[in-house]
C-alpha cells in the first residue's frame, strides 16, 4: 500500500501539497495568535493607564460617607479602581471586598487576592495614589478569545487551498490519466501510437518515446511475419517438388524412367537439405547473443585461403578460372565459425551463379585500418533494380534458373553485421560481373602481444 | 486436353510436367508470368495450372490480366503461399481452384479433371453418348458395355468429342488440343488416330462432317 501511495504522481503530489499546507498554516494561525494576543495585552494595559490617567485631575472627597460605591454589590467587575492617599488611606475603592495593596512605585505589578490574580497599574500623582487592576484570567480570556478569531479564516482558507489544490493536480494529470486508459483499453496485440495530443511537455517526450519503440516493434513484428510468410513459401516448394518426384518414381515403369526420377528425388532432398541448413545458420547467426561478445583474433587470410581450397573443386567442376589475387596477412577481431560460414557463403554465391568457363577473382587486402573481402567474376552480374533487394531473406532474381535457396547474401549481411562489417554489393570494374566488398575493422596486435595472445586463448 | 502449366521452380515444373504427360494431358509449360500471357493470346487451353510467386510478373497479374481480356479458360492456382487472404484474394480474381503445394497428385488431377468437366458444362463425372461412356478418372472406355483398351492419343480424341457432344472439331481444333509444342505433328496424324479408334469403338460412332472436321452424335446412333 505505502508503494502504491509514493509510486503515484498524483498521490505524492496531493500528500506533500496537503502537508505543507498544513504545516504553514499552523505555524501562521500560531503566529497570528501570538500576535494578537500580545497585541490584546497591550490594549489592555494601555485601557488601565488611561482609566489611571482619567482619574487624575482628583476625586473631590468630602469624606468617608460620600463613597456610595462601598456596597456588596457586583464584585464580578472586570476592573477595580482605587484611589488612596500618601498616609495609605483609601480615598475612593470600586470594589468592595478587594482593596488593591498600596504600591508606591508607578507601573504594573502583580497581585493575589480573592484566590485570582490582578494586574495591577498604579500611578502616583500629586499626593494621591491611582490604582487600577484587572483580573488577569478574565482578561487572558477575553484575549485568547479576540486571539483565536483571527485564526478562524486561515482555517477556512486552508479548506479551500486544500480543494483548489486537489482540483488543479488531478485536472494537470488528466492527460496522463487519458494516455493510462489509452493504453490499457487497446487490445492485447496493438502496436499502434498513443495519442500525444494536449499532453503536458513532461511527459510528452516520454510518451513520444514509447511511441518510436511502439513503431519499431511493429516494423518487427511485420518483418517477423514476412519471414514466416516468405519461410512458409520456401519450404513448401521444396516438399511440392520432393513430393512429386516420389510420386513419379512410384509410377515409373521403365529402369530408365526410374533412373530419372531417382536422379531428380536425390536433387530435390538436397535442395531442401541445402535450404533447411542454410535458415538454421541464419538463425543461428541471428538468435546468438553471445557472438557479439566471445570475439577474439581471427586470422583471417588463412580462414580465406581454408574456404578458397573448399570450393575450389566446385569452380574446377564449372570450368571456372578461379584464383586468390591477394592475401594480406590480417586479423579481424570476430569469431572464427561465423567468418568461416560468410567466406563460404560469398565464394559459393559467386560459383553458382557464375556461367561455365566464367572467370572468379578473390583477394584479401588490408591498410592499417580496414580489412577488405573482395569477390570479383565475370558471370552476368545483378541488375541495379535488384541491388537493394539482393540481401533480404528469400529474394532471388527474377528469373534466375539456378535452384537456391535465396538466403545465401542474407547470411552472408547478418554476419558482416555481427562482425561490424559492411557489405557491398556491385559491378566489377575489372571483370564486368559481380562485385561483392566486405569491410572489417583491422585488428592490430598490441603492444605486448604475448600476454594478449595467451589471454585471447583462454577467453 | 491441353494443359498450360506456369511454374518458376524448375524441379516441381519437371515433375508436373511429366506426370501430366502421362496422365495423357498434352502440357505445355512456361517459366514466368510474361511468357505466359503472350502464350495465353495466340494459344486455346482447356485449363491452366497457375503457380502464384512468378517472377516478372506475378501470378495474380497474370489471371487479372487473363480475365480482363475475357478469357474463360479455368484456372487452377497452385501456391505455397497458404494464408486466407490470399487464397481469396486469388479466388476473387478469378480462380477456378486452389491447391496449396506441397499437393497430393491425385487431388491435383482430380481438380483438374472436375474444372474441365465443369467448364464444358457438365457435372456427371462420367461422360455418355452414343452408347459410347467414358469415366476421365480411371480413364474406362466402354462400348456397349464392352471395356475397350485405348492408346493415350487416341483416349485422349475419343475424349475431345464425347465432352461436347455434337459439336463438329476440325483437324486443326483436335491437333491443337492434342499436341504440346515439343510434340511434331505429322501431317496426318490426326487421320491416323481417328482411323484405329474407330476400329475399336466402331465406324458409326465418329462422324466426319466433311470439309468441316469430326463429330460425334448427340443421341444414339
Amino acid at each position: 500500500m505505502t508503494r502504491k501511495v509514493t509510486n503515484s504522481l498524483r498521490a505524492r503530489l496531493l500528500l506533500l501539497l496537503f502537508a505543507s499546507v498544513l504545516v504553514t498554516a499552523c505555524i501562521q494561525s500560531f503566529i497570528a495568535y501570538r500576535t494578537s494576543l500580545d497585541e490584546t495585552n497591550e490594549i489592555f494595559d494601555y485601557q488601565m493607564q488611561q482609566m489611571a490617567l482619567s482619574l487624575r485631575p482628583g476625586l473631590n472627597f468630602d469624606g468617608y460617607g460620600s463613597n456610595g460605591f462601598r456596597q456588596d454589590e457586583d464584585e464580578s467587575f472586570e476592573f477595580i479602581v482605587q484611589v488612596s492617599a500618601a498616609n495609605g488611606k483609601i480615598l475612593f475603592q470600586s470594589s468592595a471586598s478587594t482593596t488593591l495593596p498600596h504600591r508606591e512605585g508607578a507601573g504594573f505589578s502583580l497581585f493575589d487576592a480573592r484566590g485570582k490574580t490582578y494586574k495591577l497599574y498604579s500611578l502616583p500623582h500629586g499626593n494621591q495614589l491611582i490604582q487600577v487592576a484587572q483580573d488577569r484570567s478574565a482578561r487572558r480570556s477575553l484575549a485568547r478569545n479576540l486571539a483565536f478569531r483571527t485564526t478562524l479564516p486561515i482555517m477556512v482558507m486552508v479548506l479551500l487551498l486544500l480543494f483548489l489544490m486537489w482540483w488543479v493536480v488531478t485536472s494537470s494529470l488528466s492527460p496522463v490519466n487519458r494516455v493510462q486508459r489509452q493504453i490499457a483499453t487497446r487490445e492485447a496485440d496493438s502496436l499502434d501510437e498513443v495519442d500525444t495530443q494536449g499532453l503536458p511537455t513532461e511527459v510528452r517526450p516520454l510518451v513520444e518515446e514509447i511511441n518510436l519503440l511502439l513503431r519499431r516493434m511493429r516494423q518487427a513484428f511485420a518483418a517477423q511475419k514476412n519471414f514466416v510468410a516468405d519461410a512458409a513459401h520456401e519450404l513448401r516448394s521444396p516438399l511440392a517438388a520432393l513430393k512429386l518426384q516420389v510420386e513419379q518414381l512410384r509410377r515409373s515403369s521403365t529402369e530408365r524412367d526410374r533412373e530419372i526420377a531417382t536422379q531428380r528425388l536425390g536433387t530435390g532432398i538436397d535442395r531442401a537439405s541445402r535450404l533447411v541448413e542454410q535458415l538454421l545458420v541464419l538463425a543461428r547467426q541471428q538468435a546468438n547473443p553471445e557472438s557479439r561478445v566471445n570475439t577474439r583474433p581471427v586470422e583471417i587470410n588463412r580462414l580465406c585461403l581454408v574456404a578458397f581450397n573448399d570450393v575450389y573443386p566446385l569452380a574446377c567442376h564449372k570450368n571456372i578460372d578461379m584464383g586468390l589475387s591477394q592475401t594480406d596477412e590480417c586479423y579481424v577481431l570476430g569469431q572464427e565459425e561465423a567468418l568461416r560460414i560468410l567466406l563460404r557463403n560469398i565464394l559459393d554465391n559467386s560459383i553458382k551463379y557464375s556461367p561455365k568457363g566464367s572467370r572468379i577473382d578473390f583477394s584479401v587486402q588490408s591498410t592499417a585500418r580496414s580489412v577488405t573481402l573482395a569477390i570479383e567474376d565475370s558471370g552476368p552480374g545483378i541488375p541495379d533494380g535488384d541491388l537493394a533487394r539482393i540481401m533480404d531473406r528469400f529474394y532471388r532474381i527474377p528469373g534466375t534458373q539456378t535452384s537456391g535457396s535465396g538466403l545465401g547474401l542474407s547470411i552472408v549481411k547478418v554476419i558482416a553485421d555481427l562482425h561490424g562489417a559492411k557489405v557491398e554489393i556491385g559491378t566489377s570494374d575489372t571483370l564486368g560481373g559481380l562485385s561483392v566488398r566486405v569491410n572489417f575493422g583491422a585488428w592490430r596486435m598490441p603492444q605486448h602481444a604475448p600476454d594478449q595472445q595467451k589471454a585471447g586463448v583462454e577467453t | 486436353m491441353r494443359l498450360l502449366l506456369v511454374e518458376d521452380d524448375l524441379m516441381i515444373g519437371e515433375s508436373v510436367l511429366d506426370l501430366l504427360r502421362d496422365e495423357g494431358y498434352a502440357v505445355d509449360w512456361v517459366k514466368n508470368g510474361e511468357i505466359a500471357l503472350s502464350v495465353l493470346e495466340s494459344e486455346t487451353y482447356d485449363l491452366i495450372l497457375l503457380d502464384l510467386g512468378l517472377p516478372l510478373c506475378e501470378g495474380l497479374t497474370v489471371l487479372k490480366t487473363l480475365r480482363d481480356r475475357k478469357d474463360r479458360t479455368p484456372v487452377l492456382v497452385a501456391t505455397a503461399r497458404d494464408a486466407v487472404a490470399q487464397r481469396i484474394e486469388g479466388l476473387d480474381t478469378g480462380a477456378d481452384d486452389y491447391v496449396v503445394k506441397p499437393y497430393d497428385l491425385g487431388e491435383l488431377l482430380a481438380r483438374i479433371r472436375s474444372l474441365v468437366r465443369r467448364s464444358v458444362g457438365r457435372a456427371e463425372p462420367v461422360y455418355e453418348s452414343a452408347g459410347v461412356s467414358i469415366d476421365p478418372a480411371t480413364r474406362e472406355v466402354k462400348v456397349e458395355g464392352q471395356s475397350v483398351q485405348l492408346s493415350a492419343r487416341e483416349w485422349a480424341i475419343l475424349e475431345l468429342l464425347l465432352v461436347r457432344p455434337g459439336v463438329v472439331l476440325s483437324r486443326k481444333q483436335l491437333e491443337e488440343r492434342l499436341y504440346s509444342w515439343k510434340d511434331g505433328i505429322s501431317s496426318n496424324a490426326v487421320e491416323v488416330h481417328i482411323h484405329s479408334l474407330r476400329k475399336k469403338i466402331g465406324t458409326d460412332l465418329i462422324q466426319n462432317v466433311r470439309g468441316v472436321g469430326y463429330m460425334i452424335g448427340k443421341g444414339s446412333v
